[in-house]
């Protein structure tokens, strides 16, 4: 009698603990999916403002303002046709003004090759 | 426990046993069944509360860092892109301001605050819609967020805000006629807003054949072209000759795009696809071509140019007459006008009109904008060999200039057809349907022409260090009143690099331009639209990266042709080169 009233009081148990559980994680899904919605509110909310910055970064890069700046602010012209050559051999080498500092430490300043113009501004 | 309380039954017989049974069956078929189903809830109870939790944590772990799909509140219409990527056309969240009338307090008060905030604010206005009887009236449309702010610290109850999508052109008037506007509401009104209406409004990009880049130094120098010579409208475009990709297109005056409200008709008017013009000489590509794939005739042909020839009540002149009997790379290279006709005549009228309906002068272009010209050609079915010499040199005919460039590239880049498109095709794109026009034989030697002509005709100012370019130019006498004016011209140049396989087609007119010092006083093609695309390749070598040490002038593709020039080239003084003239 008594065993069989564990048994039952067991499996009672079982159920009632499994009944808590599950309201639990049904509590915790239901606060889950409300952070979700917030993130999604914020991540369109940054996507928006993504779109503005890409928008006035559009804007700045007008060709029009960038040459007036470069030339205002660089004094920077456009490349001649002549500098526009198919073989890499015919550059003279570049030689720079130093080799070597007074103390011995730092050797030429590197040359810079910028490919930018291509990549720059490409689409997120 | 049914066992225990069997004993004390009764037990009972008959009928009454009967119903006394088949009561105790029901009762157990019912206790079979409240016992089954909650053995089902409590198993599903165990399943879910237990055995699938566990699953459910490790499912978290599993895909926590999977995207979330974010919904937008409305369709947002789609980005235009160039070629490169750069951002053309956007779509941004913005703010309207309205108002509940029924909650305004004091409507003056209010007013005079959002008029120290919104720039031409409209306080009589406002204080009407504000002390209407209705609960709602817009008080202003787009506002920037820094004015939102300045409007939420006046903290007014009655105020309120809307968000729409408004419409972003970053790059203001640089490609206001390609790209076109939308409304308000999203409805596209002209150019590729227009006609990829559907396209854009179910939210898809669109990316286009224009190169941001390009567009700008064709723009610069056309305008350049323009004010040098006082000229009333500039057009320029670039064409990939073999895809037919319109990589630039500028028509000028232009209009901002972002503020289309304030445009006039004159700027808002698409002169490269929409307005068609008489382009003159530049036909004379197409009726040399058609006497070369045509008649077979050698390049020596020569033709009797001595005098002026009289069509009907029509004199056909030379600008610069040589007097002489002209070969037909001279007739090209001198742009005469009296040997292109004859060279027509030659031809026949119903082989050169067939010639012309084959590179698309005669129809209506097929363009990915809607806003596109119909030429204006003879209406007869048959051409009258007046109309059929005069149109050999580009009289009597008007096309667009777009649809030229289109011509002269199936001209060029081997014989087959170009179709134009605003559409960025992909990496070794090839069109679906390839019509040839012209031999790949005639094209060589028409390349050949186009170079001469820059090499030692009248596009000289055409050339470019480096480049072989090859073109023709083109004067056009504009029609006023019917009448032709000697001093309205249209003047227009078309060129070809590098000459020996084009890849761009480059073109520039100008209306109206007038002469000035550095052009000797002439507003001729050679003066006027010559250099403005040479200008045009200058920047193009720089911008696409074009090597400039390919090109030997000894082994120059117009030498071959110099046994059929007989010029006495000592005439001409220095400066007033054969550019001075059409």
């Amino acid at each position: 009698m008594i065993r069989s009233f564990l048994k039952y009081f067991i499996v009672f148990a079982l159920l009632v603990f499994s009944g808590w559980n599950l309201m639990n994680v049904s509590m915790k899904v239901q606060k889950m999916e409300s952070d979700v919605a917030v993130l999604d509110k914020k991540i369109a909310k940054e996507q928006e403002k993504i779109r503005v910055l890409n928008a006035e970064w559009a804007y700045l890069n007008n060709p029009e303002r960038l040459e007036a700046a470069a030339a205002l602010a660089l004094g920077l012209k456009a490349t001649k046709g002549e500098a526009v050559i198919s073989k890499v051999d015919a550059i003279p080498e570049y030689v720079p003004d130093y080799e070597v500092n007074a103390d011995g430490g730092e050797t030429s300043s590197s040359i810079s090759i910028s490919y930018g113009y291509r990549q720059v501004g490409a689409r997120q | 426990m049914w066992r225990h309380a069997r004993h004390n039954t009764v037990v009972i017989d008959g009928d009454r046993r009967c119903a006394a049974s088949m009561a105790q069956n029901r009762l157990s078929m019912l206790a079979v069944f409240f016992i089954s189903a909650y053995l089902l809830i409590g198993i599903r109870l165990l399943d879910l509360g237990i055995v699938q939790t566990l699953d459910f944590r490790a499912d978290i772990s599993d895909t926590g860092a999977e995207g979330v799909a974010v919904k937008e509140i409305a369709a947002r219409r789609g980005d235009m892109y160039d070629r490169n990527g750069f951002l053309v056309a956007t779509s941004l969240k913005t703010p309207s301001l309205f108002v509940d009338p029924h909650l305004v307090l004091d409507a003056k008060a209010l007013s005079n605050d959002l008029a120290k905030v919104l720039p031409d604010f409209d306080k009589l206005k406002a204080v009407k819609i504000m002390s209407a009887k209705n609960r709602f009236g817009w008080l202003a449309y787009d506002i920037t967020p820094k004015q939102q702010q300045a409007i939420l610290e006046i903290g007014d109850p009655s105020l309120g805000f809307k968000y729409n999508y408004k419409r972003i052109y970053p790059q203001g008037s640089l490609f206001a006629h390609l790209v076109g506007y939308a409304d308000r509401d999203g409805l596209g009104l002209s150019g590729v807003e227009r006609s990829f209406d559907d396209i854009l409004a179910r939210g898809d990009d669109v990316d286009l054949s224009l190169d941001l880049r390009l567009q700008h130094a064709v723009k610069r120098e056309v305008s350049k072209a323009m004010t040098d010579f006082n000229a009333k409208a500039g057009v320029g475009l670039v064409l990939d000759a073999k895809t037919g990709e319109l990589l630039s297109g500028v028509s000028l005056p232009d209009f901002d795009l972002n503020v289309v409200s304030v445009a006039k008709d004159n700027q808002k008017f698409n002169r490269l696809t929409l307005g068609v013009y008489e382009l003159g000489s530049m036909f004379k590509i197409f009726s040399t071509a058609a006497l070369l794939e045509l008649r077979k005739v050698s390049m020596g042909k020569t033709f009797d140019a001595r005098k002026p020839i009289k069509v009907g009540w029509f004199t056909i002149r030379d600008y610069h007459a040589q007097k002489r009997f002209l070969t037909v790379a001279e007739v090209f290279m001198h742009s005469s006008n009296i040997g292109t006709a004859l060279m027509a005549k030659m031809v026949g009228s119903k082989a050169l009109k067939d010639f012309y309906k084959d590179l698309g002068l005669l129809d209506r272009l097929r363009f990915d904008i809607k806003e596109v010209g119909r030429p204006i050609t003879p209406k007869q079915d048959v051409w009258r060999e007046d109309s059929t010499m005069t149109i050999s040199y580009g009289h009597g005919i008007s096309v667009s200039p777009l649809q030229m460039s289109a011509a002269v590239a199936s001209i060029v880049n081997g014989g087959i057809s170009v179709q134009p498109t605003l559409i960025k095709r992909g990496e070794g794109y090839h069109p679906k349907s390839e019509m040839r026009i012209i031999s790949e034989k005639t094209s060589e030697k028409m390349r050949k022409l186009l170079r001469l002509v820059v090499n030692k005709g009248t596009g000289k100012n055409a050339n470019v260090d480096g480049i072989a370019i090859g073109g023709k130019t083109g004067t056009a006498e504009k029609s006023v009143n019917g009448r032709y004016s000697k001093d309205k011209l249209i003047s227009s140049f078309v060129g070809a690099f590098p000459i020996d396989n084009p890849e761009y087609i480059v073109m520039v007119m100008v209306d109206e331009p007038k002469g000035n010092k550095s052009s000797y006083g002439y507003a001729t093609a050679g003066w006027v639209a010559a250099p403005a695309v040479k200008r045009i390749v200058n920047s193009m070598v720089s911008i696409l990266g074009i090597p400039t040490d390919r090109y030997n002038p000894a082994s120059d593709i117009s030498l071959d042709l110099m046994s059929y020039v007989h010029d006495k080239d000592k005439r001409h003084k220095k400066g007033r080169t054969l550019a001075s003239y059409e």
